[in-house]
């Protein structure tokens, strides 16, 4: 292959534009810095005294022990919870800077618009830059904007969900994120409306020791459907970038949302995502989770099974390189009769990364004819790679059926040898098994999506043979 | 923490001078730290939050030294099992009884009490397996354990009948106890050590350790067996090292207690090493059992396969938390791991956490859990062809544990085995 030469260590789309920062806060925490993010935005108070509580609540509260475990170094006072960059928002792609829009042609944004893909809210820093919303999704009352704009239009459906999926309370990094959040995607669908395409955002940390705390919420209501789909990526920065995202999803009784994550972040970047949806009667939500980057992810989708008949899914794929950890997995609360669950989880490990699969399953009292069905598959590519599984199971009552199973393994040496034998390179047999492995969840993203994940795998596959 | 458990209480236990340093060395340790929380990993899901130090105090030393009448509860157990080739029998603790085949007793098969009679042989093994401490409770027990069962088998000896232990516990409520075996199976040996662990209906802490030490090439099955009063808790230790060659079957049977927890640990140190870990568990009334295995490979091309079969009844809570640890030089180990968990009724609780942390890559790891009701199909079959639904649902469970019982290196121990977790089936609903 071309590609030979390769370097992952180095990331792909590492580049760095200079953009100007409107507003650049000092680092550092405290009521201030929330104070004068809320006054920015021009919110209304009770979301200024929700993020000055919150604050509260992130300073009381302890960090989980794997956590604190996981990155010992991190120092929430270097870290900046507020940046803006100069352009307003707009609704024509040509109106962008240049430097923006070069950043986004990178990322390839036109071509998915071209694509017809759907309205594109591509995110810099904390705050939407550019955004359209295709007008045939306006016609069917779906609304889709950044939060901020949602606060600011539809402030009476933004109160009565936000924090109810994840409140501040649940953990430190949930807590943050209410406290400083800015930007993410708002999505509402009305009863019965199926979205006849993929919603698409892209997310980029652009500023050294930025940290991105944006905030997504998904009301989906009775009988309607949504995929959203989210890539993220960041340029190459020698010092440590601190992502925090709350994602909450609403799913009404009937509805189906599905929610598409490839993450891709340089890897000096701590990924400390909190993803949870609410599953009511007969609904069901489904998490797509690819993550290839960061120095650190930390991301464990769940789905409180709520109404009867409710179904969840996580299905996912880690990759850790050399100085990289993928802490990633799944929590299932079955809290109603006749709901289910499937977790699938698939992780790579290749020159010194480690990746940990931690998930729970809890069926709660009075949840009965449950059913639950967890796999974990571990690959680990070298002697010096680690993988780990936690799978956590508690079960209070008697008519559920609860599976889990997990594998670790290398690459098949009698797989290699046939294929090899059929004149493909130790490379190439050992990419295209590696590409067979994640395959039960590759075959479930978008085309563009399959396509760049494979690429990515079979980028990362140089040099891992041998 | 004010509790009875104090180095003077620790130095009034008397004993060979070696045994009354390392008490004091544990009790000084556990001086300065505190019982352990549900907050701590290897906790979580246990009933710790509700053990009080204070509300326990360690037994003294008893008036007279000597050997005392070994319990009638003890004997009419042990007389009805298989043949033996020696027998050990302790009363909290100490050991009142002991005997061993002659002929062994020739080759230097050695059987007898680590603080009395093989005091001079157990310094220097006693704490090899289980030397580093994994917690509050090992180094209460190492403050206080009186003394214990010390089985010695001389390199090359093959055992041609089980050697028995029988730990009693019977003591005033309040009171807790501090058995101990440690076997030690020499190169090129071959044991079978059945270890059977009960109490009277008091109100005990019984806090035990069982150190088992595989010499290379050796083979060892260590079948234990747990059938505690109804309000005793207990807290155990089991450990074994499994040198290169070696192989171990280490099972349990966990039947008694209010709260029973055995951490049940196998480390394969020696390479091409075996170690098979099983265990048949049944809770019923307010019992809650929990295991905390561990399968920690060191050494390349080990092996080691766990199965956990349990039921779990009315009220009752049952806790699995394992792990197979592959450290960097354990290349081309296989390391596998399965718990399964019958729920007879809707009020009973069952936890399962099958953990692996994995750190060499040319490996083969697999795990599996599954926590569900009686098959309706198994039951439909049964009661088709005529059986009643009770009858079915008794031979559905039996036929559940009886892959673990087939599992068992040797025939005539699974037996009395067998017995003993039908008649607590039997009777379930007595306690409830």
């Amino acid at each position: 292959m071309a590609r030979a030469e390769v370097d992952l260590g180095k990331y792909q789309l590492g580049w760095h534009d200079d953009i100007e920062y409107a507003f650049e806060p000092k680092k550092g925490l405290n009521k201030a810095v929330v104070e004068e993010i809320s006054s920015m935005k021009g919110e209304p108070d009770w979301m200024r005294k929700f993020r000055l509580r919150s604050l509260e609540v992130f300073d009381r509260k302890p960090m989980k022990p794997w956590f604190a475990d996981n990155m010992p170094q991190l120092d929430f006072q270097d870290i900046y919870y507020y940046l803006k960059p100069s352009t307003d928002q707009v609704e024509d792609w040509e109106a962008l800077p240049e430097n923006i829009r070069n950043t986004y042609e990178k990322l390839g944004i036109p071509e998915a618009e071209r694509k017809y893909l759907a309205g594109v809210t591509a995110q810099m820093e904390s705050e939407v830059v550019y955004h359209r919303n295709r007008e045939d999704l306006e016609g069917l009352g779906i609304l889709f904007s950044d939060m901020d704009t949602a606060l600011r239009e539809h402030p009476e459906i933004v109160k009565e969900y936000f924090g109810t999926v994840i409140p501040p309370g649940d953990n430190k990094f949930a807590a943050l994120n209410t406290a400083v959040w800015s930007g993410g995607s708002f999505i509402f669908v009305p009863a019965g409306v199926h979205v006849p395409m993929p919603l698409q955002a892209y997310f980029r940390i652009n500023a050294e020791n930025a940290g991105q705390f944006e905030r997504t919420l998904i009301v989906v209501e009775e009988g309607a459907s949504v995929h959203y789909v989210e890539g993220c990526s960041a340029p190459v920065y020698s010092t440590d970038s601190l992502h925090s995202a709350v994602v909450e999803i609403i799913a009404k009784p009937g509805a189906r949302v599905q929610y598409t994550t490839i993450q891709n972040w340089s890897p000096n970047v701590y990924n400390l995502v909190t993803k949870r949806a609410r599953a009511e009667a007969e609904a069901t939500v489904v998490w797509i989770d690819g993550n290839l980057g960061s120095k650190l992810t930390m991301k464990y989708p769940s789905v409180y099974l709520m109404g009867p008949k409710a179904h969840g899914e996580v299905l996912s794929v880690a990759y850790a390189g050399e100085g990289q950890h993928q802490d990633a997995g799944a929590k299932m609360v079955h809290a109603a009769p006749e709901t289910s669950s499937i977790i699938e989880s698939k992780s790579i490990s290749k020159a010194g990364g480690r990746t940990t699969y931690r998930g729970l399953v809890k069926v709660e009292e009075g949840a009965t004819n449950v059913k639950s069905n967890v796999r974990c598959d571990a690959l680990i590519l070298d002697e010096e790679s680690r993988s780990d599984t936690y799978p956590y199971q508690e079960i209070a009552e008697q008519d559920v059926r609860i599976e889990h199973e997990a594998t670790v393994s290398k690459v098949g040496e009698d797989q290699l040898f046939y294929l090899m034998s059929r004149g493909l390179s130790e490379i190439e047999a050992a990419s295209m098994i590696v590409n067979g492995f994640i395959e039960p969840i590759t075959k479930t993203l978008p085309m563009e999506y399959a396509v760049e994940l494979s690429r990515l795998i079979e980028l990362e596959m140089e040099g891992a043979v041998g | 923490m004010t509790h009875a458990f104090t180095p003077d209480a620790a130095r009034a236990l008397g004993g060979p001078e070696w045994l009354v340093e390392r008490r004091l060395a544990a009790a000084a340790r556990l001086d300065a730290a505190a019982p352990p929380t549900t907050d701590e990993e290897i906790w979580r899901y246990s009933r710790i939050d509700a053990f009080d130090p204070s509300r326990w105090s360690p037994l003294a030393a008893p008036g007279g030294a000597g050997e005392h009448e070994v319990p009638v509860a003890v004997r009419s157990v042990y007389e009805e099992m298989v043949e033996r080739c020696g027998l050990i029998v302790t009363v909290n603790g100490r050991v009142v009884h002991r005997e061993l085949d002659d002929s062994f007793a020739a080759k230097g098969v050695m059987l007898g009490d680590l603080a009395v009679s093989c005091a001079d042989e157990a310094r220097g093994l006693l704490g090899t397996v289980a030397a580093e401490s994994p917690d509050w409770f090992t180094d209460l027990h190492d403050a206080f354990l009186p003394g214990g069962a010390f089985v010695f088998v001389p390199a090359g000896v093959v055992l041609d009948r089980p050697i028995l232990v029988f730990h009693f516990a019977d003591a005033p409520d309040g009171s807790a106890v501090f058995p101990h075996t440690l076997v030690v199976a020499e190169p090129e040996s071959e044991a079978t050590v059945l270890e059977h662990r009960s109490s009277g209906g008091g109100e005990l802490l019984i806090s035990g350790v069982s150190e088992v030490v595989v010499g290379d090439g050796a083979h060892v099955n260590f079948v234990a067996v747990q059938n505690h009063g109804s309000r005793a808790w207990e807290i155990a230790l089991q450990r074994a090292h499994v040198g290169r060659d070696a192989t171990l079957t280490s099972s349990s049977i966990a039947l008694g207690g209010a709260y029973a927890r055995l951490r049940s640990e196998a480390h394969a140190v020696g390479e091409g090493s075996s170690s098979n870990l099983l265990a048949v568990y049944f809770a019923d009334g307010d019992q809650m059992l929990d295991f905390r295995t561990l399968q920690d490979h060191s050494a390349p091309r080990s092996h080691s396969d766990l199965l956990f079969k349990g039921a779990v009844e009315h009220r009752a809570h049952s806790v699995y938390s394992g792990l197979i640890r592959l450290r960097e030089d354990a290349q081309k180990a296989d390391a596998h791991q399965t718990n399964r968990t019958l729920k007879l009724s809707p009020e009973s609780h069952a936890e399962s956490v099958p953990n692996l942390e994995i750190l060499a890559n040319d490996v083969q790891c697999t795990h599996a859990s599954a926590i569900g009701p009686v098959d309706d199909d198994q039951l439909y079959y049964l009661e088709s062809r005529g059986v009643p639904p009770e009858v079915a649902e008794r031979l559905v469970v039996f036929g559940f544990f009886e892959d673990v019982f087939e599992r068992l290196p040797v025939g005539p121990i699974a037996e009395p085995l067998r017995q003993a977790v039908r008649e607590k089936f039997e009777r379930r609903g007595a306690s409830s």
